[in-house]
């Protein structure tokens, strides 16, 4: 038997849809298929439905799926509690929410074991401990106790990783363990994964939107879209030959070479400069504040931005790269001295920075959580414009000026009307960039404005930001912490870590000489295409 | 006659005109009319508004007041309502003690003295009751009843006909027939009510129809009116928590602390208790007793407000905080709009759902705390039909022999079909509103 797990023509409906569609593929023992695929491609649904955990109102209407040759359709729920956990492990995306927060992390693996295995009281213990070991997880004793919020985010998704392996599974499924993880995190992860596949002979099924990481870690990948498995075929032929255009699409897109950059000659005069930066948060004590904490979020940075030009900020999570764009935009209480053109809007009052409000202005990350659900888009867009005094008063002068503004962002100007929960993530995101130029700024910080959005329609966000760049010659602040985006959108980089910069320089410079060590660590951790992609032009 | 608006009637109607306001404002926005549309979509949500529309028309009916002026009739003086005039016969015209719903006789035996001089026991004949022809007074009742029923519903689809209906159709089968039913019983009723005491009646021969009736405008205006009070305390003290936090944060969550830990019942004996003393100290104040019972119930009602809107400013603070940390808060932070206009455009609209779902909730709990109070002795004025008073009268009749049930029967009946009715309705709204039950 070489088939650990076959999904045979799996269509999956909804009373009104067909969700997924003759879906087919095999995962060999200790071997890694990844499915890859969009948002709403079907690739969870499939994960959910080899575990029978369909959400309610799906349901299988034909096909099978077979666990070494028994049909997982056949068996009870009884049989099925038996097969999840057992047979089949599962690690989640977020692993902050797959953890129960009252329960010391070693207790929710051990109470795996207790589950399922018949094994003495007294060797449970030792079993997590070993296990926690396994999946290098730091003074392993110790860590028995802990509760979640004690763990980084790297190590509760260890401790998933060791609660799926507890009963020894054949098969592992791995919805985006890494998506929510920083890189050098996420690198870690991957060499895990890579290392029990081969120790332990698990055959994993690994579901990502990321095309890098699928070629470090598969061995096979289903391409799938719109809930068909539209290319499936072993990683290395895949990559140098894709036959379908989505699969070649998907790697146009992660190759992240569809922006060129022109490179400036001369220095263009400076929109923005930072000079020792510094945000310190202090957390009240008990009462009255008796003691107080200080947090060192941003400790004295320097940063320069120049006219038409995107300087991009990176850092991992925590590393103050937010709380920079809050204070440029004097939304927390900060030292230090900023510039914008030749005024100094440092330590100027609410109402005397008012008016330079309008030359900087932001985009943000969640378009979700950025647009009001209770307004119309025309009066989103208009907020500002009317609170800062910017373009036409006049009623139908301003209808002319919020419609080209959606022009501006390739939106039809019917949207003036509607409300934002009509639209999807790329929609809404192109209106919350609309919002910013509304004001003509000079300068528009950009807080990782695309993490949340699919590839594909990120790369046509980046593309529109170019394009709106080169039109209006707006300096951008570019935050993100994804190193692999870097040389396609900025032309300057500074690398932030614990709210200091570590390196900053042309772009060029930073990204194939790296000075400082961190940068290098950063790097070494972005997962990477294989390098035959860059050297193809006509894809 | 002339018009003489009560204070109470001028804040009902004045709500109902800007809730009306407010809904053909709705109208405008298309995704709150949708919800809207939404919750009527069920069926229980639908009858549950029929009938919750059947006791708002009788509270307005009872809140349109006439002064009488004619020195000729013997109520001269006197402050009624347009539910009033229509009840007129069982309203002036009382029994002597208890009577059975529809007896033709009273409920205890008295002793008489006939023309002989015998003295025997005996139950005397009610005085305004004619029991002849109890059929045909039925039949014709029920007749009046279905006609209006037909006629109404026959306009109300000839309306939708014209092009008000749109989207998927509402279920209005069921509001039909509850309308129907309500319609046809109450009409019955009403005929009846001539011939009968359909209810019986109380202890001093008072019919108990009509004080039952007269009791649904005192539950609707201590549910609706106590919102007024709560509303904005809730909201202005919330929102300035969870938008500023700092010491205005610590002062408001002291304030609501303090308060809420003190027993509610005993905040509100103490605060019905001292308006009472001031009122027995300024009897110039009020004309009749109608507009003295009517002030007490206004200042139960500001009392009840007072002590309620804690759990409200408690929710509204939380989600307060929420969204003032969302993205588009910080966005018109950084258009330099003012704190003010942030939280009326950006907080409260995102409450709304919030607080239609608390005044629906509360609703129910406002009828019922107006009855517990009334019975303890700190609710309404005992003059005051209300359901409370009916219930902590009929205390004593359920312990005497043979006992009287119909009063406590009628309050129970009224006062359970209103809250019932209120309490679906908001499980309804509160489904359709709430974002986290979006499947």
């Amino acid at each position: 038997m070489n088939h650990a797990l076959v999904v045979e023509g799996l269509t999956l409906r909804t009373k009104k849809q067909t969700l997924v569609e003759n879906v087919c593929f095999e995962l060999k023992r200790g071997e890694c298929v990844a499915l890859v695929g969009g948002s709403g491609s079907g690739k969870s649904l499939t994960a959910l439905a080899i575990m029978q955990l369909l959400p309610q109102g799906v349901y299988p209407v034909s096909g099978d799926i077979r666990l070494e040759s028994r049909s997982l359709f056949d068996l009870s729920e009884r049989q099925m509690q038996h097969i999840r956990g057992e047979r089949i492990g599962m690690i989640f995306q977020e692993p902050m929410s797959a953890l129960n927060p009252v329960v010391c992390v070693g207790e929710q693996v051990a109470e795996v074991l207790r589950i399922h295995k018949a094994i003495p009281k007294a060797e449970i213990k030792a079993r997590v401990i070993s296990l926690f070991d396994e999946v290098a997880l730091p003074e392993p004793h110790e860590r028995y106790g802990w509760y979640p919020h004690q763990l980084s985010g790297g190590q509760k998704q260890r401790v998933m990783i060791a609660m799926a392996l507890a009963c020894e599974p054949d098969v592992l499924i791995a919805d985006e363990p890494t998506t929510a993880l920083d890189v050098t995190v996420q690198a870690q992860v991957l060499a895990l994964l890579e290392k029990i596949k081969r120790t332990r002979k698990l055959s994993i099924l690994f579901i990502t939107h990321d095309m890098a990481v699928v070629s470090q870690i598969a061995d096979h990948v289903v391409v799938m879209q719109k809930g068909h498995v539209v290319e499936q075929e072993a990683v290395d032929v895949l990559f140098r030959d894709p036959t379908h255009p989505y699969t070649r699409q998907l790697l146009y897109d992660a190759s992240g070479r569809m922006i060129k950059r022109s490179v400036h000659e001369q220095k263009a005069p400076t929109v923005l400069s930072v000079e020792a930066l510094r945000v310190y948060f202090e957390k009240r004590g008990m009462l009255w504040g008796m003691k107080r904490e200080v947090t060192k979020a941003v400790d004295g940075i320097d940063l320069t931005l120049c006219r038409g030009e995107t300087l991009a900020l990176v850092g991992e999570s925590g590393s103050g790269k937010s709380t920079v764009a809050k204070a440029l935009l004097a939304l927390v209480p900060f030292q230090g001295e900023i510039y914008l053109g030749s005024t100094r809007i440092s330590g100027m009052g609410e109402r005397a920075f008012k008016p330079f409000r309008k030359r900087i202005q932001m985009i943000f990350q969640d378009p979700f959580a950025s647009l009001d659900p209770r307004m119309r888009i025309g009066d989103i867009l208009k907020e500002g414009m009317e609170s800062l005094g910017v373009g036409p008063r006049d009623k139908e002068a301003q209808y002319a000026y919020l419609q080209e503004l959606l022009r501006q962002v390739e939106l039809p100007e019917s949207y003036l009307e509607r409300y934002a929960h009509e639209f999807s993530g790329g929609e809404r995101q192109r209106i919350g960039i609309a919002r910013a130029l509304a004001l003509k700024p000079e300068v528009i910080i950009c807080d990782e404005p695309t993490s949340a959005l699919d590839v594909s329609v990120r790369s046509q966000i980046l593309a529109l930001l170019k394009r709106i760049q080169e039109e209006t010659g707006v300096a951008y602040l570019f935050i993100t912490h994804d190193l692999a985006l870097v040389p396609s959108i900025a032309d300057e980089v500074a690398v932030m870590c614990r709210g200091k910069i570590v390196e900053q320089g042309r772009v060029k410079r930073v990204m194939y000489y790296p000075s400082h060590s961190y940068t290098r660590t950063l790097l070494a951790a972005v997962p990477k295409l294989p390098d035959f992609i860059y050297g193809k032009e006509d894809i | 006659m002339s018009l003489h608006l009560l204070l109470t009637d001028i804040l009902l109607w004045s709500l109902m005109i800007g809730g009306m306001a407010w809904g053909v404002y709705m109208r405008k926005a298309k995704a709150g009319l949708e919800a809207w549309r939404d919750i009527f979509r069920s069926p229980v949500a639908m009858v549950s508004a029929v009938i919750l529309l059947f006791y708002l028309a009788f509270a307005l009916l009872d809140s349109v007041h006439f002064k009488v002026n004619d020195p000729h009739r013997s109520d001269s003086g006197s402050v009624i309502s347009l539910l009033d005039m229509a009840m007129q016969h069982r309203r002036t015209f009382s029994e002597r003690t208890y009577s059975a719903p529809f007896a033709t006789q009273e409920y205890t035996r008295s002793v008489v003295v006939d023309k002989k001089g015998v003295t025997h026991q005996s139950f005397l004949p009610l005085k305004h009751v004619s029991p002849e022809g109890f059929w045909q007074k039925s039949m014709w009742g029920m007749g009046v009843g279905i006609a209006l029923a037909l006629l109404l519903i026959f306009l109300h689809r000839r309306w939708l006909r014209g092009g008000h209906e749109r989207g998927e159709p509402l279920p209005w089968r069921s509001a039909y027939m509850t309308f129907a039913i309500l319609t046809v019983l109450f009409s019955w009723l009403y005929v009846m009510s001539f011939s009968f005491h359909v209810l019986g009646t109380d202890k001093v021969g008072g019919d108990l129809f009509y004080a039952s009736l007269k009791s649904i405008r005192t539950g609707m205006l201590i549910g609706t009116l106590t919102t007024l009070v709560t509303l904005p305390l809730a909201l202005v003290l919330g929102v300035s928590a969870g938008y500023f936090r700092g010491w205005v944060d610590d002062l408001i969550q002291y304030l609501y602390t303090t308060l809420s830990s003190i027993p509610g019942v005993l905040l509100i004996a103490a605060g019905v208790l001292t308006m009472q003393v001031m009122m027995d100290q300024h009897p110039d104040w009020f004309a009749t007793t109608v507009e003295r019972a009517d002030i007490r119930l206004l200042f139960l009602v500001v009392i009840l407000g007072v002590t309620s809107w804690t759990g409200l400013c408690r929710m509204l603070r939380a989600e307060t905080l929420r969204i003032s940390q969302m993205d588009y808060v910080t966005a018109a932070k950084a258009f330099g709009v003012n704190s003010w206009q942030i939280m009326w455009r950006h907080i409260v609209p995102n409450l709304t759902h919030i607080i239609l779902i608390s005044i629906v909730l509360d609703f129910s709990g406002l009828v019922l705390a107006e009855a517990v109070l009334s019975y303890v002795g700190v609710g309404v004025d005992p003059t005051m039909y209300s359901w409370g008073n009916m219930i902590n009268q009929a205390r004593l009749e359920m312990a005497r022999d043979p006992m009287v049930w119909w009063s406590l029967f009628s309050a129970f009946i009224f006062m359970f079909v209103l809250v019932l009715a209120a309490n679906l309705f908001s499980d309804r709204v509160q489904h359709v509103l709430d974002p986290r039950n979006v499947s």
